[in-house]
């Protein structure tokens, strides 16, 4: 979704500077590419990634993230996590393995890494590798603001909102910008405060990433060289994760993490054991209950045919009527089956897009037992 | 067209205006084109190297379109040297991009001396004989080499410098993706540019000296030997002796939880002090005691500073020292300058004097302190503390260079002495 902005061009050499500013990143991107290279068929979508739906994503052999966030990625690993099947066995069925090659940098440092959901850790399994976000408390902001930045913080998310009631604040407008920079600048004389610069106001409040072209291209040709590995099986992949560290010297460490056992997004999914009479929408309610999804909002899809879809309103409304029918009937009166939910979580009071993938199992049909598992819904 | 600080906003943030000035000074000569050589100079050119100039002496060919991005059909049997350089100039109009139609072998052997302009020289996919007799040229000519070559999925870069050299060498063993990296560091380099460039290393420790506390952070009590030294507390004036005035057995619950980190930890190590005959706490069990100490002085368990105090207790129990890194560059024999050393010498000679005389075992403080919950006021203070201590630490440093500079008999006033290590 993001356009190119003037910082750009000096880390992406397919961005000009002279006519690409402004524009959406990824047509300029594709259309570069397919000047230069005769044959290569490269297709841009401009918008967000949860904007495609599970079919989109699950035509790939392989997904690529060149991603920016820890939400963006926690999301496109539920996504092709939500492919994966597993056998009676509980060892995960080959064909339904979507693999991802992950890379990341800032400044001198970086990482790559190859994710085979249900063989090597997910995203998820290994979410406690990001440090917790620094976030100030707004009491600090607002009462004992210490550093530069706590008063361009204060300016930003305080202030703001005081002095221009109801209009959003908008960090890629240079107005807006030079506003905060001034009110932080008094805040600062007023407390004593050294230290507050146009230059760290915008790096604070636009969270800017410190970037070198050369980190990129060692980060990127490690993607594009695990990414060709798969595609082609001429050689072993990076088993699982490389960290790259130029800032003294070279560093290049390989690491093996192993999976969490446990894990929500790439497990063989949470059982829910159902009563064949159980409707849609009391499904969607357990769903929102359920200690280990507290999806709401949910929509559920089961083998690529939408049961329920919160939006678009034509969706919305076309799939209504499903939610007063039984999911035994809507999942054609299988004993067991998976089924996709995506849906709002919130974790400590931040609101994410997620994917669930959930074995519904219903209660004694087809020599199923009634397991009465402790735990289930 | 962008301001270059807008332009390079994103890696200014790495390196500063002194980095990218140096970059936009220095000059890098390639040697051969393809696909290794054109990719790395791409990166040098989107960051704003000074000048580039590529030498190779093959025509396009059909082969080059499969791996490599800076030619295309339109350049089929042109220079490949010619193609390179136009669409690199096109990345960055900074740049001054050259190009020379010749085999880099025949440089080698015919013009030995066409090198010695460049800072560096980049040379990929040369043969054994011809990188022997380039090294030898480079040296000779004080012109950084950096060896390059890739065969499939396996690669090496090698960095050759003159005499005092450092030799990294790491293989990037794509095949397996192991690494290797012998370093055969006989010494370490004096590449100017690693003395000029304003680092900004990632703090693992922050220099607050919490073992060894000079007299105006002392005066906040705190003293590791001269507790009892009160003349020397009433030596200090009332501005820097901020700290004394907190007292951190404050009633009032807001105050209390106020107090910095620092601030409680040198009161602490007094009272320590004062307890344990002038001793601070040593072994695991005394460490173990001391944090103890410091958590019962919590007056509720939300008090942000104590748990920091506890994190950081560490700080008081080591003392900063010497980084062996800095430690093999004073003890280097190029410490022991001359008349014709270079800037760096001379500020690392600086430095010796510097750590014998005013720091007593200590390099200067770099003056900045981490954020730490505390009021406004007491942080204030207190960074103003540091900060008079860095800026007397820079005169003293400043101090030795100019008397040194006035032993060699050179002209001072031109010199910038800020040390950054």
């Amino acid at each position: 979704m993001d356009r190119i902005d003037v910082t750009n061009p000096i880390v992406n050499f397919l961005f000009s500077l002279l006519e690409d500013v402004g524009k959406p990143k990824a047509e300029v991107a594709a259309k570069r590419v397919m000047e230069r290279l005769s044959g290569v068929n490269i297709v841009p979508h401009f918008c967000r990634i949860e904007d495609k739906d599970l079919d989109f994503y699950n035509d790939f052999n392989i997904i690529v993230l060149g991603l920016d966030s820890v939400e963006a990625r926690s999301y496109i690993n539920a996504v092709a996590c939500s492919f994966l099947e597993y056998d009676a066995n509980d060892n995960p069925k080959e064909e339904t393995i979507k693999p991802m090659v992950d890379g990341g940098t800032e400044g001198f440092k970086g990482h790559a890494r190859v994710i085979i959901p249900g063989v090597t850790p997910c995203f998820e399994c290994t979410i406690w590798l990001f440090p917790p976000q620094v976030k100030f408390p707004l009491c600090t902001l607002a009462e004992t603001p210490r550093t530069a930045a706590h008063c361009i913080e204060y300016a930003h998310l305080i202030k703001w909102d005081e002095v221009h009631s109801g209009k959003t604040f908008d960090p890629d407008n240079p107005e807006h910008m030079q506003w905060v920079y001034t009110e932080a600048v008094k805040r600062a004389e007023l407390f004593g405060i050294p230290g507050v610069t146009y230059s760290l106001t915008q790096g604070v409040v636009k969270n800017i990433i410190p970037a070198i072209a050369s980190t990129n291209a060692i980060i990127s040709a490690a993607c594009a060289l695990e990414t060709l590995k798969i595609v082609s099986g001429c050689s072993k992949t990076l088993s699982n994760y490389m960290t790259y560290n130029g800032v003294e010297g070279v560093h290049i460490k390989v690491t093996e993490f192993v999976r969490d056992k446990d894990c929500l997004v790439c497990g063989p999914g949470v059982l829910i054991e159902l009563d064949t009479s159980c409707t849609l929408q009391k499904f969607i309610d357990m769903v929102k209950e359920h200690p280990k999804l507290q999806l709401s909002k949910a929509s559920v899809t089961y083998q690529g045919k939408n049961l329920y879809m919160q939006a678009p309103p034509v969706l919305e409304e076309m799939t209504r009527a499903n939610l007063t029918e039984s999911l035994f009937d809507l999942m054609r009166r299988v004993p067991s089956g998976t089924v996709h939910v995506t849906g709002t979580t919130s974790e400590n009071g931040k609101k994410t897009s997620g994917v669930r993938k959930l074995r519904v199992a219903f209660k004694g049909v087809d020599g199923i037992a009634d397991m009465d598992t402790a735990g289930g819904a | 067209m962008a301001e270059p600080k807008v332009k390079y906003d994103r890696q200014l943030r790495i390196w500063g205006e002194q980095g990218q000035s140096a970059l936009e000074k220095s000059s890098v000569c390639l040697l051969n084109c393809g696909p290794t050589g054109s990719e790395t100079l791409k990166n040098l050119v989107l960051g704003g190297i000074g000048s580039i100039t590529v030498v190779d002496g093959s025509k396009v060919e059909l082969g080059d379109l499969g791996n490599n991005f800076m030619v295309d059909e339109s350049s089929l049997g042109e220079s490949k040297a010619k193609c390179v350089c136009a669409f690199l100039q096109e990345l960055n109009d900074a740049v001054k991009a050259k190009f020379i139609e010749e085999y880099p072998d025949k440089l080698i052997e015919t013009s030995p001396s066409f090198f010695s302009q460049f800072t560096l020289v980049i040379a990929t996919q040369l043969v054994e004989d011809k990188m022997i007799k380039l090294d030898r040229i480079c040296r000779e000519a004080d012109v950084i080499l950096i060896f390059a070559r890739s065969y499939g999925l396996t690669g090496l870069v090698r960095i050759s410098a003159k005499v005092k050299l450092r030799i990294p060498v790491f293989v990037y063993q794509l095949m397996h993706l192991t690494v290797v990296l012998y370093a055969e560091l006989n010494s370490y380099c004096d590449y100017p540019e690693h003395t000029v460039i304003e680092s900004k290393p990632d703090h693992f420790l922050d220099d607050l000296r919490l073992n060894n506390p000079w007299p105006e952070l002392k005066s906040s009590g705190i003293s590791k030997f001269e507790i009892d030294d009160i003349s020397l507390l009433h030596s200090v004036n009332a501005e820097n002796s901020f700290a004394e005035s907190i007292d951190i057995n404050v009633s009032d619950p807001v105050a209390h939880k106020h107090i910095p980190y620092v601030v409680i930890l040198l009161k602490m190590t007094t009272e320590w002090a004062q307890n344990h005959g002038g001793a601070l706490p040593s072994t695991r069990e005394e460490k173990k005691e001391f944090k103890d100490l410091l958590k019962s002085r919590m007056i509720s368990l939300d008090e942000e500073n104590y748990k920091e105090a506890a994190d950081a207790s560490f700080k008081v129990f080591a003392p900063q020292g010497i980084s062996s890194n800095l430690e093999r560059i004073l003890n280097d024999s190029c410490a022991d300058i001359s008349s014709n050393s270079s800037d760096f010498w001379v500020m690392v000679a600086a430095l010796k004097e510097f750590i014998t005389h005013e720091g007593a075992g200590e390099v200067p403080l770099d003056g900045s302190i981490p954020d730490m919950t505390s009021s406004t006021e007491h942080y204030v203070n207190l960074q103003k503390v540091y900060q008079a201590k860095a800026e007397a630490d820079v005169c003293a440093m400043e101090k030795h260079v100019r008397n040194i500079l006035k032993k060699l008999g050179r002209d001072a006033s031109g010199q910038n002495s800020k040390s950054k290590l």
